[in-house]
């Protein structure tokens, strides 16, 4: 299942790249059931930045954790090209998320030994195996993101708009289809918010991936081009014509 | 004799909106070469802060931190600064959450500025063999247990062979075999000449260290029921919003 899911790089014509598909995902807190995913059904397509809104607690941490392919749901599906990625094995799934799913989120995960452009090559540097390969590949993409005279700095030297900007030129490092972005602005100030979110919905759109943005920044949803709210795992959808001007 | 690290009169607030958090107040500690030390609190008392400050990923706002004779924040250039932190290992609960990523990869990344990738891997493997991990080094963080996720935490602590390792909340949650395993590593490591830093929120869990810290605001009630050495007040005082 999961070389099918790699193999399949380029979406096929007509259908979302990630779709979820009537999921649901319940808990029991002693004698109550939580039900944390409701029957939650949408897509996201090529080129397409769609934000999930919602308080915390509303159930967006749970369906991040089930497209990441870490949690299983009850029932339902998500679908990346048109395979469920909910049914691959640990190791598989492991793989799609190396392979196929960039994922970004508060710039946390970064290794603070290591430098900004090691970083960002380490995904890179698993699928190329070659040090200098890596490197040279990824340089340019930090380059882009405005990065580049910072390559060889340690990530703890860096500033937190730096390091969010190295999530996701690691995260884009393997020319993923789907990216996954958890609150990937919940520690920075606004004008650097603004340029974290124009960066990635200019990536989204240029690199064609199906970017699903997880916030409760009301800023942030103005650079997506769809909009839903989760509230108490049920999903409250709004068209384009909600989505304000940034 | 010059203590390997020392914080001296270390404050540190956050902003939560247009609110300052004083998470710690004028505190000082200092730790010798090859000592076992404990930090003691509670669960928000401000532990994680401390532990980042010493290792040198969270500057404080005002006070010093000096490790083997230098300021961390003063280490000069981007080569010398790597070259003193490569000294410092610090263990905790974070790690590479989403990205499929294998454990021995990630802790391989952080040797890449002295050693080839396969040279990183080798390093890294040797590094979870001597935590009793190498089983789990081909997994990924995401599919890992906390005893496992802690194991693998240590070993991408020492895997660059620092003469310090501060390990933050290590035994937390944990079952009293994986716990007392873990414990056993510290004390191990900490045998092989390499000073130890470790927090927790229970006491009981620094047993068998050289000095243990106190993070709360007042002294203890008096002394605990087993005797675990000598518990001092931190000079200063943790705050009472961040862990």
């Amino acid at each position: 299942m999961a070389e099918a899911v790699l193999s399949e790089t380029t979406p096929r014509s007509g259908s979302p790249l990630l779709e979820f598909r009537d999921v649901h995902k319940h808990y029991r807190s002693g004698s109550e059931v939580v039900r944390a995913v409701d029957g939650v059904s949408f897509t996201v397509g090529a080129g397409e930045l769609v934000a999930l809104y919602g308080p915390s607690g509303s159930g967006k941490s749970t369906l991040l954790r089930i497209a990441a392919g870490i949690d299983a749901p009850d029932s339902g599906g998500v679908f990346v090209n048109g395979r469920d990625i909910t049914v691959l094995s640990d190791r598989d799934a492991a793989q799609y998320r190396m392979y196929v799913l960039g994922w970004i989120n508060q710039a946390s995960d970064l290794l603070d030994g290591a430098s900004a452009l090691d970083n960002a090559a380490v995904k890179q540097l698993v699928a190329v195996r070659s040090l200098r390969r890596a490197r040279r590949n990824v340089a340019p993409l930090l380059e882009e993101l405005g990065l580049g005279q910072r390559l060889k700095h340690r990530a703890d030297t860096l500033s937190m708009g730096e390091r969010q900007r190295v999530m996701i030129a690691r995260a884009l490092s393997v020319d993923p289809r789907v990216v996954l972005a958890d609150e990937p602005t919940g520690s920075l100030d606004t004008r650097r918010s603004h340029e974290v979110l124009a960066l990635l919905r200019d990536a989204t759109h240029t690199r064609q991936m199906a970017t699903l943005l997880v916030t409760h920044d009301e800023h942030a949803i103005a650079y997506a081009d769809r909009v839903y709210t989760l509230q108490d795992g049920v999903l409250h959808g709004s068209g384009p014509d909600a989505v304000p001007t940034p | 004799m010059t203590p390997l690290l020392t914080l001296e009169s270390v404050s540190l607030r956050y902003w939560r909106g247009r609110r300052p958090v004083q998470v710690l107040k004028e505190v000082s500690l200092d730790l010798e070469a090859g000592e076992f030390g404990g930090i003691w609190g509670d669960r928000s008392a401000g532990k994680t802060t401390i532990a980042k400050i010493a290792a040198g990923v969270l500057s404080p706002d005002e006070g010093r931190v000096t490790f083997d004779g230098q300021r961390l924040a003063d280490a000069g250039r981007q080569e010398q600064r790597g070259a003193l932190h490569a000294q410092i290992g610090l263990a905790t609960r974070r790690g590479p959450e989403m990205d499929g990523l294998s454990v021995e990869a990630w802790i391989a990344a952080t040797m890449l500025n002295s050693h080839s990738w396969r040279a990183a891997l080798r390093r890294a493997h040797i590094a979870l063999e001597r935590v009793g991990a190498a089983d789990v080094g081909a997994d990924s963080w995401e599919n890992l247990a906390d005893g496992e996720r802690m194991l693998v935490a240590i070993a991408q602590a020492i895997v660059r062979g620092p003469k310090l390792l501060i390990v933050d909340d290590p035994v937390a949650g944990l079952g009293a075999s994986r716990r007392a395993e873990i414990m056993d590593l510290l004390h191990a490591i900490r045998g092989a000449g390499v000073a130890v830093l470790m927090t927790a929120a229970e006491l009981v869990e620094l047993q068998g260290a050289d000095r243990i810290w106190s993070l709360a605001d007042m002294c203890l009630d008096g002394p605990p029921a087993r005797p675990i050495g000598t518990v001092v007040p931190l000079r200063g005082t943790g705050g009472a919003h961040h862990g």
